[in-house]
């Protein structure tokens, strides 16, 4: 109304929906795609401010993982209904809600569970009854729900250690972004990524599923690690040093082997709530190699300083690297 | 988004202020003026006749209270908010001639909602798991039902299509569907029903 460039905010609006709803459902979002938005961004502030708005409001569903079941002290045993395959149960739950359009019978319809998380920064481990150790590191959340036949863990964020006591009776399943882990005794890490998450062995071997059953199974065994997202399933072999550098965290520290600066400053910002930018591309290819305390941002950002001679700039929530 | 230059960031820095960053600004948005969004809304419901203009002046306030804080992000976000409505309304009014007068109700009165207290932070956040329930308890079925495979289960788009028996036009559809509707009853909500086409 005011000037002739501002859309209406009913267009704005629309237009914003739709861009953030593919963004959140693309599987292929690429750095073009992400340059589109902030193109159409920087078009108007009515862009923006509609896009902030929304992404504001899809954010908030994140809480709604923690609704799925009541939340109890101590994991309870809860028999399956039937003794119908994993993934009919997981069917007919969903069948409930398109049923029932209620989303408390959903939520109702697995075993109760038991919410673990960390804050950004934090790490935590969690000796299960059954011996197995489950180490959250930063900004994570499992829920775990333990029953006579199985051993179940939502791997709701973030990134995880799991260290199992292998029961062939009992059998202990990983879920995340629409896959199953199923551990044949072992020790792997899974971490959720873009769109979809990663999964290393270390020890023993794991069998990785989709959980709607429909693409083949895949084992995978120590060293081999593999990304999958709803599509596909790709597999990479590390060596062992590589596999436990990635798993430093677990003693609180970063490890960069030839890194870009760039990468290490993605990485700190895993741990750190105030967000290293490296504001030049020159810079942003800088190569790093050394062992960091995950919260030691200021370490990090001494060696930028000393060692490469960049610029640094606080801000109140984030440090900017340039040169 | 640092290395592009803009306007009022080399005002920002004429007057010797460090540029606030985007990012900064988003937070501040996010946490400070969205919650005050519904008393906004009433705002501008109680002081603008003509009630068709009011998502349109709303995303103007946010626009002008956006390139404000890009300069410097105000101390009292409130007391900021609520003068940028009224300064809006005052302009509206002197430009659109033909406005009739009554369509403000009383300028002198626009300062009031100033003083209302804000929202408490605290309990905001221990109501906020509850409130985005009950939002969601208000979607259509089928929005619902699509937001709780792609939230809840992690689902791909092609996955949602799948179950839910609808192409991915349909599922692209129904979560923008759900996302507006959640913004607005989390956000917009006033006791005056907001109309949507």
């Amino acid at each position: 109304m005011s000037d002739r460039k501002t859309p209406p905010a009913e267009f704005a609006r629309a237009d914003a929906a739709s861009r953030l709803i593919d963004r959140q459902l693309s599987e292929g979002w690429k750095d073009e795609d992400e340059t589109n938005l902030e193109n159409w961004m920087d078009e108007s502030l009515a862009h923006r401010v509609a896009y902030w708005r929304l992404e504001a409001a899809w954010e908030q569903t994140d809480r709604l993982a923690a609704l799925r079941r009541p939340m109890r002290e101590t994991p309870v045993q809860t028999a399956p209904a039937r003794n119908w395959p994993f993934f009919a149960r997981i069917a007919a739950a969903v069948v409930v809600v398109g049923a029932l359009g209620a989303g408390a019978a959903f939520y109702a319809a697995e075993p109760a569970a038991k919410t673990y998380a960390t804050e950004i920064g934090g790490r935590e481990t969690i000796t299960l009854r059954d011996g197995s150790q489950i180490e959250l590191n930063t900004d994570s959340a499992v829920r775990v729900a333990l029953s006579e036949k199985e051993r179940k863990v939502w791997l709701d964020k973030g990134e995880v250690f799991f260290q199992v006591r292998h029961n062939a009776k009992r059998p202990f399943v990983v879920i995340a972004s629409g896959h199953r882990i199923v551990d044949i005794g072992t020790k792997f890490t899974v971490r959720r990524v873009a769109r979809g998450l990663s999964v290393a062995v270390t020890e023993g071997k794991v069998q990785l599923e989709s959980s709607d059953g429909k693409a083949k199974p895949t084992t995978l065994v120590a060293g081999q690690v593999a990304l999958a997202d709803a599509k596909s399933v790709s597999i990479a072999k590390k060596p062992v040093e590589v596999l436990s550098t990635e798993l430093k965290w677990r003693t609180g520290l970063i490890e960069f082997r030839y890194s870009t600066l760039a990468e290490a400053a993605k990485e700190f910002n895993r741990y750190n709530r105030n967000k290293l930018v490296i504001a030049d591309p020159a810079a942003a290819k800088l190569t790093v190699v050394g062992t960091f305390g995950t919260n030691d941002v200021d370490a990090f950002v001494r060696l930028a300083k000393r060692v490469f001679g960049l610029r640094v700039v606080q801000h109140e929530d984030e440090t900017v690297i340039s040169r | 988004m640092a290395d592009t230059p803009d306007n009022s960031r080399d005002i920002a820095n004429a007057q010797g202020r460090a540029p606030v960053s985007l990012r900064e600004v988003k937070a501040w948005f996010v946490r400070e003026v969205l919650p005050l969004e519904s008393a906004l809304i009433h705002f501008l419901h109680h002081n603008w006749r003509n009630q068709a203009d009011i998502d349109d002046l709303l995303q103007e306030v946010y626009m002008r209270l956006i390139a404000g804080a890009q300069k410097e992000i105000p101390a009292q976000t409130k007391a900021f908010v609520f003068s940028t409505a009224r300064n809006l309304l005052i302009d509206r009014v002197r430009r659109e001639q033909v406005v009739p007068i009554e369509a403000v109700a009383d300028l002198d009165a626009l300062g009031v909602a100033i003083d209302e207290p804000g929202p408490d932070r605290n309990v905001m956040a221990r109501d906020e798991l509850r409130r985005v329930q009950a939002a969601l308890d208000r979607l259509p079925p089928r929005a619902r039902e699509a937001l709780l495979l792609r939230r809840v289960d992690g689902l791909s788009r092609a996955e949602i299509a799948q179950r839910m028996g609808i192409g991915e036009g349909t599922v692209k559809e129904y979560l923008s569907e759900s996302v507006c509707a959640l913004a607005d009853m989390l956000y917009g909500e006033t006791e005056i029903a907001r109309r949507r086409p």
